[in-house]
């Protein structure tokens, strides 16, 4: 029998997980003892974008005169609106690629929404789409030509606005080292290799296989990035309920092993287990006590994507940066220093009150001066926090270390 | 009498509940979302197979079990009602 007992956790982070478990397992939740706070529960689900959920296994007993059922069946509405919406927006984007003949596919919560039992309540901020590098210029024309306004939010990612649908359209998969020195991103350009064609589309669904290897290396990323909520291991879990009998889980773990990210997945696979009481069709982890807990306390304390847990996650970026360097600490810390003090050309272009600079990378000394000046009159109480970081955070950075290592990071 | 849905207006059953949505260029004439009953539902669901408010009264009074006099009231009731959220025009306004 699965274990599933966590102690330690609040009535109300208990009560959540088990609202979660019950909904993967298709049964209705009974309601908790009395004394729960329910807007401490309105707002964990809030975070962790799963308040639809949430509101459809209890409403069955949530009393109409109390708020948090007005709440919680608000964002039910407003889940379901921005998923149709989304839906009837990515028809017209259907056929309008289809017929400028741009080959595109979807990713994450836009294709693996369909394996969830409802799908309107998988949340998303966007919708993934990724074309082909030569398409860029063409797809970009068409969708502006639609009224969408673009944002360029990094090279390889454009964002498309229009009302209260939003498209990021990539050109490739995955833009950043995750672990070692894999090359991630050459890695998932072969995908375009595991797409299989729909009828009369220029749109292509990515085979399950692959898309499970995506998820896993998307999970990775934002861990090791910052932080996440439980709604990637909800998609495994739907991913491979849905499609684990078609899946070719030889090849995923041969796959995992070139990525480094075998390890990795048997940690999320352990931990589906003990959250959801579900094995997912590969090898698990064994995950221990002190380890559940805290991957578990860090799930429920970051929400969706880090974004509740923002001064921890701080540390986050600077561990990574540690992690990748190789170096001995106080090599690490000096370098980090002068960076910061010195930052690079391409950094500074890319703040707007320093883009004086672009195409003119002589002017960067004047950029650093006139840097210097305007965090000493206006911020140099922060400025002076992140240039004793390495020295004040390193026990921090330390045991962000370290439970990486414990997640296979 | 006849109507129109206007284009981008979806209804969506979800978990039981009824929700007619405002999608795409729609949002911008009418309430994002609307709870309807099951009533309600059946007869946005035969708006959207016929325009003509005779033969929704027909098919309601089939499934109901009633006259389409006893249905008229009620069914026109609705066509108002989602008429002045703009959900739907009568056909002489195109949209």
């Amino acid at each position: 029998m699965t274990q599933t007992a966590q102690t330690g956790f609040s009535p109300e982070e208990r009560f959540f997980l088990q609202v979660l478990r019950d909904h993967v397992h298709g049964r209705d939740t009974a309601p908790p003892p009395d004394g729960l706070n329910w807007d401490r529960l309105a707002r964990l689900a809030h975070s962790q974008q799963v308040s639809g959920i949430v509101y459809v296994q209890c409403r069955a007993w949530l009393r109409d005169s109390e708020a948090v059922r007005t709440q919680l069946h608000e964002e039910f509405y407003s889940a379901v609106y921005y998923a149709v919406s989304r839906r009837e927006d990515i028809r017209a984007l259907e056929t309008a690629f289809t017929a400028a003949d741009i080959p595109f596919l979807l990713v994450k919560g836009a294709e693996v929404q369909s394996c969830y039992p409802v799908p309107q309540l998988r949340t998303m901020g966007d919708t993934d789409v990724l074309i082909h590098p030569r398409d860029r210029a063409r797809a970009d024309a068409l969708l502006k030509a639609q009224g969408y306004t673009c944002t360029v939010e990094c090279p390889a990612v454009w964002s498309y606005r229009r009302g209260p649908v939003k498209y990021e359209v990539h050109d490739h998969m995955i833009y950043e080292p995750v672990i070692g020195d894999v090359d991630y991103a050459a890695y998932f350009e072969r995908a375009w290799e595991h797409v299989r064609p729909l009828a009369d589309s220029s749109r292509v669904q990515l085979d399950e296989s692959c898309h499970f290897l995506y998820l896993i290396t998307h999970t990775a990323k934002h861990l090791v990035n910052k932080g996440y909520g439980f709604r990637p291991f909800l998609d495994l879990v739907f991913l491979c309920r849905s499609a684990g009998e078609r899946m070719d889980w030889t090849w995923i773990a041969q796959e995992l092993r070139a990525l480094r990210l075998e390890r990795f997945a048997q940690v999320c696979t352990g931990l589906c287990e003990r959250w959801f009481a579900v094995r997912l069709p590969m090898e698990k982890a064994e995950i221990r006590a002190d380890f559940f807990r805290s991957a578990t306390e860090k799930m429920l304390r970051d929400g969706i994507f880090g974004q509740e847990n923002s001064e921890e996650n701080q540390v986050a970026a600077v561990t990574k940066a540690l992690r990748r360097a190789a170096l001995p600490y106080p090599l690490f810390a000096a370098r980090l220093t002068v960076q910061r003090l010195f930052p690079s050309y391409r950094d500074m272009r890319e703040i707007p009150w320093y883009a004086f600079v672009d195409g003119r990378p002589w002017l960067l000394p004047a950029a650093w001066v006139y840097r210097f000046g305007y965090v000493l009159r206006h911020k140099s109480a922060r400025g002076r926090a992140v240039l004793t970081q390495p020295l004040t955070e390193k026990k921090q950075m330390e045991q962000r270390g370290r439970a990486l290592s414990e997640w296979g990071l | 009498m006849r109507y129109r849905i206007h284009s981008g207006v979806v209804l969506e059953t979800v978990c039981g509940e009824h929700l007619l949505l405002a999608t795409r260029a729609s949002c911008a004439d009418c309430p994002y979302v609307q709870q309807l009953n099951d009533t309600a539902a059946f007869f946005w669901r035969q708006l959207e197979k016929t325009p003509e408010t005779e033969q929704l009264a027909r098919a309601a009074a089939e499934k109901y079990s009633l006259s389409e006099a006893e249905i008229l009231p009620g069914l026109q009731r609705f066509l108002d009602s989602m008429e002045e959220l703009g959900y739907i025009r009568r056909e002489e306004e195109a949209i």
